[in-house]
């Protein structure tokens, strides 16, 4: 008989390993894009500056760094590869669908959790488990049959394939993902505080209001959090219904590219200089959402030290 | 001892007795996790050859044929391949798709038996590689169903490409925005059309970039103010399922498998099939031989009129788009 000490060594040292282990995975997969992505960085001289394999632009000048931002277009046989369009595209229908998704998933958690019968909260939360089920692809495919013709009815361009039809899609999406993670965070509110407000004889909205949602305000940032790290993400509904011209939108009726459909579109097709590039702009997309999800924490933890 | 007796009389004793199934449970998983790792390293980063098969000394073809490459042409390639299949049963075909330049490249590399092209070979390629044409497709410019406009030219379509026509009154339609649908970098339809318009792709403004076919067909099925341009084949049969679609005449020529076996079209493409000249081995370099051999046989033709695409029997006559 193995003694329990043991078998907690045993199942510690497992944990831990899987913990290191999905660690691990996350960095191999960083590294893997640094590599796909060298034939680029490695062509900008600064690594060596004799070596600029088939990396020259049209008027026949090495690739650098600052293309990414300061080349005319994107336009990969002519060598031209300004990624700024995409990055204002993803940055915009993530921002977008955040504005959207936050209120509306933490509406439906506060309903859930201080409005609804009973029987209809269970409902809702069903549907909202199987709303995060739904393959993206469904939502697309939905999206481009539906929500597509509807916005092509009321724009000023007449054309579908927008800024706005990307958020939309974005947010029904992720509206799963506020609801799921508000709803933890309001149940976490302490059973007590709730019966304080009730004994102070507070109203549903009060309570609400003055209690639930500032005592629950860190797990909302979470849940936001989350919701933004899934829409940026976001790859195959988006290219379905964001039209993915590469140009800087000017109106949220403007067709845009985000960088993640960049890659679905072109990857498969791309070559040496191209494909590297492709592996560089995935890389970039990981510094933004590293550098975002870094902002908010320090942000929430300031937050927490200063209350 | 006294631990343990502790520990049998604790509330989690049943908790740990269950903990056992776990640690076997994650005991189990553990490798599995890693061989998963090793996989997504190792597999995209080393040679993952499909030619590992070895050679069996009997005529009976046997192993193991790898083809990539257009989308276009694979599901032809993938009913030839079951056929083939059927006909020798020791050979396994795997048909993988991800756009022509792949299929090139991949053929070129190594990494595949056998490329896929929806494009005829660019010379530099076509030092290294042996093309074999199996049947032969069109790409047609479709309009939404009600759209009056029932033909084209193609200094009209290089107006509209360009951004020079934007109307559709101006080409005989309705006094309507034209929503110019084109096809992402790299697809094989853009490169045709660029070259058959005589235009720059980076010259090009759309309102619409879409990726695949299917994506294309919708973008027009949707909007009726759209124009896109397409594969024939799968044109045709979104039509005849009643879609509100329709493919515009080019230059006075009706798009459509007959005009392409005609040889009018003038935006017809071979589907090529393409193998290294050098770099394969005796068996396998006879593997691919009769597998060619099949699917440029006259048993197999009904397969490539069934999906809307012309048969090439060698004998047709295409014009290029001169």
């Amino acid at each position: 008989m193995i003694s329990a000490v043991t078998r907690d060594a045993a199942l510690a040292f497992l944990l831990r390993s899987l913990a290191l282990a999905s660690a691990g995975i996350i960095c191999l997969i960083c590294l893997f894009v640094a590599r796909e992505s060298w034939l680029a960085l490695d062509s900008t001289g600064t690594v060596n500056p004799a070596d600029t394999v088939g990396s020259v632009n049209a008027d026949g000048e090495p690739f650098q760094l600052s293309n990414l931002v300061n080349d005319d277009g994107w336009n990969p046989d002519g060598q031209q590869f300004n990624l700024l369009p995409m990055i204002v595209g993803s940055l915009l229908a993530t921002f977008g669908s955040a504005l959207l998704a936050g209120p509306l998933g933490i509406g439906v958690a506060v309903f859930l959790n201080y409005y609804a019968p009973k029987k209809i909260g269970w409902a809702v939360r069903r549907l909202v488990e199987i709303m995060a089920g739904v393959p993206s692809v469904v939502y697309g495919l939905w999206g481009l049959s539906v929500l597509v013709p509807m916005i092509a009815s009321l724009s000023p361009i007449e054309q579908g394939q927008s800024l706005l039809a990307g958020i939309l899609i974005l947010t029904f999406m992720t509206i799963p993902t506020v609801v799921v993670a508000s709803d933890a965070a309001i149940q976490a509110v302490p059973a007590n505080q709730i019966h304080a407000a009730a004994a102070l004889g507070l109203g549903r909205r009060a309570t609400v209001w003055s209690i639930v949602l500032p005592a629950a305000r860190f797990g909302l940032v979470s849940a936001i959090i989350l919701q933004f790290a899934r829409a940026i993400g976001e790859t195959m509904a988006v290219l379905m219904v964001c039209g993915n011209i590469v140009k800087m939108p000017n109106s949220i009726f403007a067709p845009i590219r985000t960088l993640t459909s960049n890659i679905a579109l072109e990857m498969g097709y791309a070559d040496n200089h191209h494909r590297s590039i492709l592996f560089l702009s995935g890389l970039v997309g990981l510094v933004i959402v590293s550098v975002l999800m870094l902002a908010a924490n320090t942000f929430s933890k300031t937050q927490r030290l200063s209350t | 001892m006294k631990q343990k007796t502790n520990c049998d009389h604790h509330p989690s004793a049943r908790w740990s007795k269950s903990s056992k199934v776990v640690v076997k449970f994650w005991l189990l998983l553990c490798p599995l996790i890693f061989a998963g790792l090793l996989v997504a390293t190792g597999c995209s980063v080393g040679e993952f050859s499909g030619s590992t098969s070895k050679p069996s000394p009997g005529s009976e073809p046997s192993g193991r044929l790898t083809l990539t490459g257009s989308s276009t042409i694979a599901p032809l390639v993938q009913e030839i391949a079951t056929r083939f299949e059927e006909e020798h049963s020791h050979v396994r075909v795997d048909v993988q798709t991800g756009g022509s330049s792949r299929g090139i490249r991949d053929a070129k590399k190594g990494v595949a038996d056998i490329g896929m092209s929806s494009r005829d070979l660019k010379p530099k390629e076509s030092r290294e590689l042996n093309p074999t044409v199996i049947a032969w497709d069109g790409v047609a410019f479709v309009t939404h169903g009600d759209n009056p406009v029932t033909e084209i030219s193609k200094e009209h379509l290089k107006q509209i490409y360009l951004g020079r026509i934007k109307n559709w009154s101006e080409i005989g339609g309705a006094d309507e925005r034209i929503i110019v649908s084109n096809r992402a970098a790299g697809r094989s339809e853009l490169d045709l059309v660029c070259k058959f318009l005589e235009i720059e792709a980076g010259d090009i403004q759309a309102d619409i970039i879409d990726g695949e076919t299917q994506q294309s067909l919708k973008s027009v099925i949707n909007n009726r103010k759209a124009i896109s341009y397409t594969s024939i084949g799968a044109a045709q049969d979104a039509a005849s399922r009643g879609e509100p679609l329709k493919l515009l005449s080019l230059n006075g020529v009706e798009a459509s498998s007959a005009s392409i076996e005609s040889g009018k079209y003038p935006l017809a493409r071979p589907l090529i099939l393409t193998v290294r000249k050098r770099g394969l081995n005796a068996g396998q370099a006879k593997l691919v031989k009769a597998f060619l051999k099949f699917a440029t046989d006259k048993g197999v033709a009904d397969v490539a009129t069934g999906l809307g695409f012309v048969p090439d029997q060698g004998t047709l006559m295409v014009a290029e788009s001169k």
